[in-house]
C-alpha cells in the first residue's frame, strides 16, 4: 500500500467540490502522515480522543467498503463499528498507522464477506433493487444515475469478485495488495478483476466518453 | 496501488472509481463507536464491582489454603494406605512362619512316636524267639 499521507484514498472522503480548498488549507502530506502516526501512538498508549481521531480518519474508508460489499447501510454501520471496536482491542499488536489502514481494510472486507455468506445461507425477501435504494447517493460529479446503476450492478457479483472490484476502485489497491488483503493468489485476483470488468461491460451500461 | 500504473483507465474504470468514492458515515457514526467503546470499557468494571473488595481480599488466600489442605490430605492418605499394606504383608509373613514351626513340631512328635512303636515291636519279636 502507499503511505497514508497524500494517498488519493486518504483524502477520498473529501467531496470533489471542496477538494481544492481543503487541500490548500491542509498541511503538506508528510505532516498529515505525522499527525496520523501521532494519533496512532497516542491511541496505542490509551488516549481515547486520539483513538476517536483515528476512527474519523478511517471511518469513510471502512464504512464505504462495508456498504459497497453488503449493500445495506445498517449492516455496513454495524460492521464498521465492530471493526473499530476490534481495532481498539488490537492496537497493541499493530506497528504503525499504515498497519492500521491495512488492518481495518482487511478486517472489514473479511467480515463483510462472512456476512454475505451467512446471508446467502438464510435468503431474505429483500431484492437487489431495494438494496440499491438503501445505498446513499452522494454524486457530486459525473452521472449520478450511472453511478447508482453501477453500484447496484456490482451487488450482483459474487462476494469475492465484488470485493476485488471494490478494493481496486474504491481503495485504489493494486492486485498484489488485494491478494494480501483477501488471502488469495495474485493470479486469482487478476482473473477476478478481468472477468468482473468483462461482465460489467456486458451489462449494457452507457459510459461517458 | 494505482500510482505506478502507466496504463490509462478506460471509461468503465473511471466510472467505477467515481461511483465507488468513499462515503463518510458522519459524526453520528463516530459517536456510536465512542458509545460502544465506553459501554465495552464499563462492562468489566461492573463485573468486578459485583464482588466487594474486602471479600475479594480474603477469598484468594482462603482458596489457596483450601487447595493446599486438600493436597496435604491426599498425600497423607496415600502414605497411610502404603503403611497399612506393609503392615498386612508383615502379618502374613509372621503367620506363615508360625504355621511352618507348628508343622515341624508335629512331624517331630510323629517321628518320635513311630520310633517308640518300632522299638516295642523289636522287643516283642526278641521275646518270641527266646521262647
Amino acid at each position: 500500500m502507499h503511505p497514508i499521507a497524500g494517498s488519493p484514498a486518504y483524502i477520498g472522503s473529501v467531496s470533489p467540490t471542496s477538494l481544492t480548498l481543503d487541500l490548500a488549507s491542509l498541511p503538506a502530506g508528510p505532516l498529515i502522515g505525522q499527525a496520523v502516526d501521532g494519533d496512532f501512538a497516542a491511541a496505542r498508549a490509551g488516549d481515547t480522543s486520539a483513538f476517536v481521531r483515528l476512527v474519523r480518519h478511517h471511518q469513510a474508508r471502512v464504512f464505504s467498503l462495508a456498504l459497497r460489499l453488503t449493500g445495506r447501510r445498517e449492516d455496513a454501520e454495524e460492521l464498521a463499528q465492530d471493526t473499530f471496536l476490534g481495532l481498539h482491542a488490537q492496537l497493541r499488536n499493530l506497528d504503525s498507522a499504515l498497519h492500521v489502514r491495512h488492518w481495518v481494510c482487511r478486517t472489514v472486507t473479511h467480515r463483510s464477506i462472512d456476512l454475505l455468506r451467512a446471508r446467502a445461507r438464510r435468503p431474505q425477501a429483500q431484492s437487489l433493487d431495494q438494496m440499491m435504494l438503501e445505498v446513499p447517493v452522494e454524486d457530486a460529479s459525473g452521472d449520478p444515475l450511472l453511478h447508482r446503476t453501477l453500484r447496484a450492478v456490482l451487488l450482483r457479483l459474487p462476494e469475492i469478485p465484488r470485493a476485488v472490484v471494490v478494493l481496486r476502485f474504491q481503495e485504489d489497491l493494486d492486485p498484489l495488495d488485494i491478494a494480501a488483503t483477501l488471502d488469495l493468489p495474485i493470479n486469482t485476483v487478476k482473473s477476478h478483476l478481468r472477468r468482473s470488468l468483462d461482465w460489467l461491460r456486458g451489462q449494457g451500461l452507457e459510459m461517458p466518453r | 496501488m494505482n500510482a505506478g500504473d502507466a496504463k490509462p483507465m478506460e471509461p468503465l474504470e473511471r466510472a467505477l472509481q467515481a461511483s465507488l468514492r468513499p462515503v463518510d458515515p458522519g459524526a453520528a457514526f463516530t459517536a456510536a463507536v465512542q458509545a460502544r467503546l465506553a459501554a465495552a470499557s464499563l462492562r468489566p468494571l461492573v463485573h468486578t464491582a459485583a464482588v466487594p473488595a474486602s471479600r475479594a481480599r480474603w477469598l484468594y488466600p482462603l482458596s489457596v489454603a483450601l487447595a493446599a489442605s486438600i493436597v496435604v490430605a491426599l498425600a497423607v492418605g496415600w502414605q497411610l494406605q502404603e503403611l497399612r499394606l506393609l503392615r498386612h504383608a508383615e502379618q502374613v509373613r509372621l503367620e506363615q512362619v508360625r504355621v511352618k514351626t507348628q508343622l515341624l513340631v508335629a512331624l517331630e512328635i510323629t517321628s518320635e512316636r513311630l520310633g517308640q512303636v518300632q522299638r516295642r515291636l523289636e522287643q516283642y519279636q526278641l521275646q518270641e524267639k527266646s521262647l
